[in-house]
């Protein structure tokens, strides 16, 4: 019996760990573009979606959010209509900015953010 | 009348019975403890003699009194020789421990004496070790790392762990690599960060055969050596009993942790065996402080089961499942994100007892690789993020049969093994506009099969020992057909993907007791292998030493070892032991990456120079040396050297020539060209002394490693540089509940980096070791 507890206790202490993926909270973020804009972006189902966004002013903002796992891959992309606009992109890992970027007055290239979502013990 | 007449003629039979007296003993295990089954006991003077049984118990019944020399034989065991007196009308009861031999040159079994505490140590040509002590000694973190301490095996190493064993110059599918004694494992990763060897953790293992050449014809197929991994069994006890041990490890650098509990027990009818393993390291620091990213997260669950059906059947189910999460291999393109890895087994034995044929012995096995790659942490993936995820699978059977009569034994049996590999890299490109997705097959449903039949047959006559043994295979190959796209266009396909071979291999070595203290010992070997699954069916992918893309050949034919092994041993009770081998091995059809030119086939992977197909190249000589001594152990003081070196050469290759700019300016032919990744000469010293009877023992060791000078021109290969490292450690028993071993690995602290670790990917820069690391190890036992 006392060999019996001892070993319990040394199970009990033994600190075995099981992997377990962290969840992370994502905000995708279009900001800054007075004119109508096309965008492209994955979500938690890893489909890719295309959205057209026309904002009253350059004050909109267009928003999406939602759950990703470590080393999931995030992914925006969007090109606007007029010239004389602008836009900006961002990704946003629990409300911290990840990865974002800017385009003012290109309406030939897409403006592209993306990447993984960094593990946790990285 | 009659009565009368028959009871004066039994008369002297029952004096005779009543003056006789006989002879119960067990046999167990010297180092395992565990019962020893077939042991061949005989009394000198005296015909009776018997065998032990699974309980590894004897009886001898009826032995006039007197004194005898009782001898024990088991097949890779010392022999056992004892002064005994019988009394009459007495059962003379008798508990003998018999040790593992270790066995040199041949490559089989042959009993031998250089082994001293029952332990084998740095020797060459080693049969059998016992490895848990060397485990805990030593703080190794994976198999791999072990091997590497032996003369003249070498590894590669990519990552913080699952170092990629090379014996002699031989690796990857030139070595076989069975766990208890035939099954294999099929990796996942095309670059082999998960070798064989990488699935079994050290805590686990009860002992390792290293055989080198191609001498062994019972595990399967081999070219170069076998590695066998015995992992620790559950055995039957005399009544219910239940034990556990706890093994709790600390190193400093990497930071890490290991956790080992196994707990086992049983009766005569049902044994038990469940164990966990939880070890987890983080990046290292080399002698410099620069930081190595090599963290490493690997745990597994093992459950084993025996039955003893009969007296003389008995049952063994295994299940072992490991995971790995996140291991990161800085040199390779990809890191492993996730490995699970299931290896289950049915292994039935069949101890016939009264006849010369001895065992039988019967495996099933099916073990599954679940691996997971990507290359996440490296910058491309700001570009391209890829994802391999490969699905492996092998299922096999094994049976033999061992067949005894006095000095001779006979081992014959078939093997079959079915090896499948399907998996899918899935390619993001996530700096376009639309995440286009690209989907390459990476193994296209490959299947390989081998089938074998196998003898081996050995004897003894005073001082001469030999044994000859031979298989025969049946090695089939398919895919489904191979289609590579490049951005949805096809740069490459193949449709004819079978293949076919039978390969002969034979094996025959003599060893003699020149005199009391000298011997010698010849060995001549051939092995053949056919080309395993990457030589075969891979699909432009960077899997070589040099920085191109590879494409699998499914029309390889085998590759043929023909080796020679020559030994001299001298081993004085006083004296020492020492030994001294020379081997040569000429191996044909040898398989590498031979140059495509760019017009015919154009790489995949970016950056790469070009593309090698595998090829049977020209002939490839290898020869070299292996040199151990060893003071007795019965001395306070211990000490040991081993010195090993290996050339090789290949006859001819074809490289293209590069400008500063490593643009390609052409072509040229190399002759004598040395092979890529054969470890420079090295010599180990180490020094022991015991203290308070054995229970403290501070060891001391020096490894010294000359440069390597002597690289191959063909896979643009750098020369390294010699280093000296010297380690400490102390193991201290506190009592048999509680042991303790501590250390410090690299000592000094120096910056060093062996010959064969691959260097960090896309650049030139090398992979070092570990600078200096403490660590230390606790053993509880209750």
């Amino acid at each position: 019996m006392k060999k019996l507890r001892i070993l319990l206790l040394l199970i009990v202490l033994m600190p075995f760990s099981c992997e377990v993926n962290k969840s992370y909270r994502v905000t995708y973020l279009v900001t800054d573009c007075s004119s109508g804009f096309d965008i492209w972006y994955r979500n938690e189902n890893t489909d890719l979606i295309h959205k057209r966004i026309i904002p009253a002013s350059e004050e909109d903002e267009w928003k999406y959010n939602f759950v990703v796992e470590e080393g999931d891959i995030v992914f925006i992309s969007a090109i606007y209509d007029d010239i004389n606009s602008s836009l900006k992109a961002k990704i946003l890992i629990d409300n911290k900015v990840y990865k974002e970027a800017f385009s003012k007055h290109d309406t030939a290239n897409f403006v592209i953010v993306s990447g993984t979502v960094p593990y946790h013990d990285e | 009348m009659k009565l009368v007449t028959l009871v004066f003629l039994l008369f002297p039979l029952l004096a005779l019975a009543q003056e006789t007296g006989s002879l119960t003993g067990h046999v167990v295990d010297g180092q395992s403890h565990q019962p020893l089954a077939g042991v061949e006991i005989t009394l000198e003077t005296h015909p009776a003699g018997t065998v032990s049984d699974i309980w590894g118990t004897f009886k001898l019944d009826r032995i006039p009194p007197g004194s005898y020399v009782l001898h024990l034989r088991h097949l890779g065991y010392n022999e056992i020789t004892r002064k005994i007196q019988i009394q009459p009308g007495r059962d003379r009861v008798m508990t003998l421990e018999m040790f593992p031999a270790v066995h040199i040159l041949r490559g089989v079994e042959v009993r031998d004496t250089l082994i001293r505490d029952g332990a084998a140590e740095h020797l060459p040509y080693l049969k059998q070790i016992e490895l848990k002590k060397q485990v805990r000694q030593s703080g190794f973190s994976d198999v791999g790392e072990y091997l590497r301490t032996l003369p003249n095996i070498a590894g590669i190493r990519k990552g913080g762990c699952n170092i990629d064993p090379v014996i002699r110059g031989f690796k990857y599918s030139q070595l076989l690599v069975v766990i208890d004694d035939g099954m294999t494992i099929e990796g996942g990763c095309p670059n082999r960060m998960d070798p064989a060897v990488s699935h079994i953790e050290p805590e686990d293992i009860e002992s390792l055969e290293v055989i080198k050449g191609p001498y062994a014809m019972r595990y399967g197929s081999s070219l170069g050596g076998v590695i066998n991994i015995r992992t620790i069994r559950p055995r039957p006890f005399e009544t219910f009993t239940a034990d556990a041990t706890v093994y709790l490890g600390y190193t400093g650098n990497p930071a890490g942790r290991k956790e080992h509990l196994a707990v086992e027990g049983g009766n005569r009818t049902l044994f038990f065996r469940f164990s966990a393993n939880d070890k987890k390291n983080e990046d290292y620091k080399a002698g410099n402080g620069e930081t190595v990213e090599a963290k490493s997260h690997k745990y597994n669950l093992t459950g084993q089961l025996g039955l003893k059906v009969a007296r003389q059947h008995e049952l063994l189910l295994s299940y072992d499942r490991s995971y790995g999460r996140g291991i990161l291999f800085p040199t390779l393109p990809m890191d492993e994100r996730e490995d699970n890895t299931s290896l289950t087994s049915l292994d039935y034995t069949w101890h016939i007892l009264a006849s010369p044929w001895k065992t039988l012995k019967v495996k099933l096995y099916q073990t599954n690789v679940d691996h997971l790659m990507d290359n996440k942490n490296r910058s491309i993936s700001d570009t391209m993020v890829a994802v391999t995820h490969v699905l492996s699978a092998t299922t096999g059977l094994r049976a033999e049969s061992h067949w005894q009569s006095g000095n001779q034994d006979v081992y014959f049996g078939v093997d079959y093994r079915n090896i499948s590999k399907d998996g899918q890299r899935t390619k993001s490109a996530i700096m376009q506009p639309t995440l286009p997705v690209y989907v390459e097959q990476i193994w296209n449903n490959a299947v390989i099969q081998n089938a074998g039949i196998f003898a081996e047959y050995r004897g003894r006559h005073k001082h001469v020992e030999w044994i000859v043994s031979a298989r025969l295979d049946d090695n089939k190959a398919t895919s489904d057909d191979i289609e590579i796209r490049k951005m949805d266009k096809v740069i490459y396909s193949c449709r004819n993907n079978t293949s076919d071979f039978l390969n002969p291999g034979v094996s025959m070595g003599l060893y003699h007791d020149l005199s009391r203290y000298f011997s010698a010992g010849i060995m001549i070997g051939r092995g053949v292998r056919s080309p395993d699954m990457i030589e075969r069916f891979i699909t432009l992918l960077p899997v070589g030493y040099d920085n191109f893309d590879y494409l699998g050949n499914p029309q390889l034919k085998p590759e043929k070892n023909n080796e020679i092994d020559l030994t001299v041993r001298f081993n004085h009770p006083l004296a020492g032991a020492a030994e001294f081998n020379l081997f040569c091995s000429y191996v044909t059809g040898f398989i590498t990456g031979v140059i495509v030119p760019p017009a015919e086939q154009k790489p995949l992977s970016d950056g790469v120079l070009g593309v090698k197909r595998f090829q049977n190249i020209e002939p490839v000589l290898f020869r070299g040396m292996e040199f151990s001594m060893k003071t007795p152990a019965e001395s306070l003081w211990e000490f040991t050297l081993t010195a090993a070196y290996t050339r090789a050469t290949i006859s001819k290759m074809t490289r293209l020539v590069l400008d500063d700019q490593s643009q390609i300016t052409g072509e040229e032919e190399i002759r004598h060209d040395p092979l890529a990744e054969v470890p420079p000469f090295e010599s180990t010293l180490s020094f022991s002394y015991k203290l308070f009877g054995s229970r403290l023992i501070p060891i001391a060791a020096i490894r010294v490693t000359a440069p390597q000078n002597y690289v191959s021109q063909a896979f643009y290969e750098k020369k390294t540089p010699g280093f000296v490292v010297a380690d400490l450690r102390v193991s201290y028993m506190f009592k048999s509940m509680l042991q303790i071993y501590g250390g410090v690995n690299n000592i000094f602290n120096v910056l060093y980096y062996e010959h064969l670790n691959r260097r960090i990917i896309g650049s030139s820069l090398n992979l070092y070791e570990p600078g200096r690391n403490f660590y230390i190890n606790l053993i509880v036992t209750i």
